[in-house]
């Protein structure tokens, strides 16, 4: 799990950010954007978007559709929901464990 | 509609596009995503629906019929449809860019293309499965100076990742394109190493103090730099007039063939021209231009059409027309760039060589780093520029290429070899001398510092520029008898390929010899030898046609690659 998120490099948190946003289903470069900047802020750039797409479909994780016009629409593969699940429990644990130490200090 | 609009105004995109779509009529959530995929092409997911939907009804601009079944027919209420208006009126005003003036919109274009243009930088293999939706994607995002910087980091991050890297090779003739970069920056270290060695002999006039060791280490000097110089001339003329008879028949051909199109003739000319021009540098550079060895003092012959100030003139009057055009057909400023500079190059050698006192003059000049650099640069913007008449020629060339495939590769095949054999002789040559100084290197008991250094430091660039040289021969080699076999099996017209030349085939040796320009001469020693800027616009002359070569198999390859599957020139490659 850790070895795998070392070798997304330095897209690895746009990485986890397209995945979640292909886990509601398939969506296009554009589309992407958006919907990573609406459901959780942060605004990715082209540069950033696809160096990641590109790791992403290299890796097997999201799959290309057929273009449609210029836009390629992009969905998410098997090992690319068991890769953001893995991803998710993760965070869950840094979350929790980061509340968890947190809370001491917080009342003193 | 960019989502940023909306956001300011507490809307998101699908909360906007479902208060629009239920301002005209009720619905129910299937016949919403229906009527948003009519209207804005645009496909909502369920979830992201659903969440809109729950949020707007939260807000109470939206109410769903619960007395009917199932699918829930939702309406706007009249909060609803005055943040839909607010939002519109927002959105309007943040829109102004529709309405730009026409020269503000024209700059902003240029932007977008000059921010399309980056996408140049990407690597061959990554362009061509990405390329397109990026442009599109660029053509929707709003630009930034952080977009245009996080593009340089992309296609950064693309060149280094060893993926692109890998997929290059795959292709023999790109295979081909890499040993003549390989083949160019033997060159280049190859003067890098002779630097070394004649800043010993040459610049820094050696001490003969009297005592016999160090008057045998000066005669030893004296002796291996004839020899050296001989050996290089002698090879270089060899090569040159091996090579440019059969390149001269190609050019003769293509000009008469391009003469038939009157309309092209002005394209015609300065091409021709600087071809002319770069075999007359190398017949100067060879030939009169040469210094005769014996140090600083030594006198200089002049070529007297070369040095004539209306030979320039003319030279640059014909690079006129030449630069319009090309700033017409380019799309990019970066490939007139080297043509205009050239032009300016000659408009500064007018000056030069018409100034009084030209002999006495020339000579100081020659010895001041910034003229040498110039001269580089020259030498640098005539590669790129005969590259790219390369591929003027070989779109002219199409029409005949077919009967006669082995006109132009030939004689580029043999002019490589040759020019790669001859160097690795040079170098043995280098190296026996080496063994001979070795010997002479014990005879000194308080040698100075600088020679010590210099010594072994020469013998290892020259060793590494060997090695280079050996490789670039030997992937040559077996790139061209794997093209040569793969394009046996074609017959379709070549398609011409629209790609350049690559920048970094010229940006990598500018880079290295500048810094060598730029090396304080105390490091190497003294003066650097006018011949080293003699190497140059020889090999130059080689490279080009290495170039000729790539440019055509990538036109072949380019046709090949459309008929039948990689995997199978793959095999044809790992057979030989």
């Amino acid at each position: 799990m850790y070895k795998k998120q070392d070798e997304l490099g330095r897209f690895s948190d746009p990485s986890s950010l397209i995945l979640a946003s292909l886990a509601s289903g398939p969506r296009h470069g554009y589309a992407m954007m958006e919907d990573i900047l609406q459901f959780c802020g942060t605004k990715l750039e082209p540069g950033t978007l696809y160096a990641a797409i590109a790791r992403l479909e290299r890796r097997g994780w999201i799959d290309a559709l057929e273009a449609e016009d210029r836009r390629r629409p992009y969905r998410i593969t098997g090992a690319g929901e068991k890769a953001l699940r893995e991803q998710i429990k993760t965070l869950h644990r840094v979350v929790s464990i980061g509340q968890q130490r947190l809370a001491p200090d917080s009342q003193t | 509609m960019p989502y940023t609009q909306h956001r300011q105004r507490n809307l998101s995109q699908p909360a906007f596009l479902i208060l629009s779509t239920l301002k005209q009529r009720p619905s129910n959530g299937v016949g919403l995503c229906e009527a948003i995929q009519q209207m804005e092409g645009l496909v909502i997911e369920p979830a992201t629906l659903y969440r809109a939907l729950a949020y707007l009804e939260r807000r109470g601009w939206i109410e769903g019929d619960d007395a009917e079944a199932p699918p829930r027919v939702y309406r706007l209420t009249a909060p609803g449809r005055l943040a839909l208006e607010h939002a519109e009126v927002g959105s309007h005003r943040e829109h102004p860019r529709e309405r730009w003036h026409p020269l503000l919109q024209r700059g902003k274009e240029m932007i977008v293309r000059f921010v399309i243009w980056i996408l140049c930088l990407y690597p061959l293999a990554w362009r061509e499965r990405y390329e397109q939706e990026m442009i599109a994607l660029l053509e929707q995002h709003q630009l930034t100076l952080w977009t245009v910087l996080d593009l340089f980091l992309g296609a950064l991050d693309a060149r280094l990742d060893p993926h692109y890297r890998g997929k290059r090779q795959l292709l023999p003739l790109l295979r081909l394109q890499v040993s003549w970069k390989w083949f160019f920056s033997a060159v280049l270290v190859f003067c890098f190493s002779q630097l070394f060695w004649t800043g010993l002999g040459w610049g820094a006039d050696f001490p003969c103090n009297g005592d016999a060791a160090s008057c045998a280490v000066a005669h030893a000097m004296g002796v291996y730099n004839a020899s050296l110089a001989a050996t290089i001339e002698g090879s270089a003329l060899l090569l040159v007039s091996l090579s440019l008879f059969p390149f001269l028949l190609v050019l003769l051909g293509w000009i008469g063939l391009q003469a038939r199109r009157t309309r092209d003739l002005l394209r015609v000319l300065p091409v021709a021209l600087l071809v002319l021009l770069c075999l007359l540098l190398v017949y100067v550079s060879t030939g009169p231009w040469v210094y005769s060895s014996g140090g600083p003092g030594h006198e200089v012959r002049q070529y007297s059409l070369f040095h004539t100030w209306w030979f320039n003139v003319l030279v640059l009057l014909a690079f006129i027309p030449w630069i319009g055009l090309q700033a017409k057909r380019a799309r990019t400023f970066l490939r007139t760039l080297p043509v205009a500079l050239l032009a300016l190059l000659c408009l500064l050698a007018c000056y030069v060589f018409s100034a009084p006192d030209l002999a006495a003059w020339l000579s100081g000049l020659f010895h001041m780093w910034w003229f040498q650099v110039l001269f580089l640069f020259l030498v640098l913007a005539a590669l790129v520029l005969v590259a790219e008449s390369a591929g003027t020629m070989l779109i002219s060339l199409r029409s005949w290429q077919k009967r006669r495939t082995l006109l132009l590769a030939t004689p580029a095949r043999l002019f490589a070899l040759l020019a790669i054999a001859g160097m690795v002789g040079v170098c043995i040559a280098t190296g026996a001398g080496l063994i001979d100084l070795w010997n002479v290197l014990a005879l000194l008991n308080d040698s100075p510092l600088g020679m010590s250094f210099l010594l072994p430091l020469g013998f290892i660039v020259m060793v590494v520029a060997a090695v280079i040289a050996l490789v670039a021969l030997v992937r040559s080699t077996f790139t061209l008898r794997a093209v040569s076999a793969a394009s046996v099996n074609t017959s379709s017209p070549p398609q011409w390929d629209r790609t350049g030349p690559k920048d970094g085939i010229i940006v990598l040796p500018a880079v290295v010899f500048v810094c060598i320009e730029f090396l304080p001469p105390r490091l190497i020693g003294g003066i650097v030898p006018v011949w080293i800027l003699v190497l140059p616009p020889l090999f130059l002359l080689g490279s080009t046609m290495v170039a000729l070569a790539v440019k055509h198999y990538r036109v072949k390859g380019a046709a090949l690659a459309k008929q039948e599957p990689l995997s199978q020139v793959q095999q044809v490659h790992e057979h030989n």
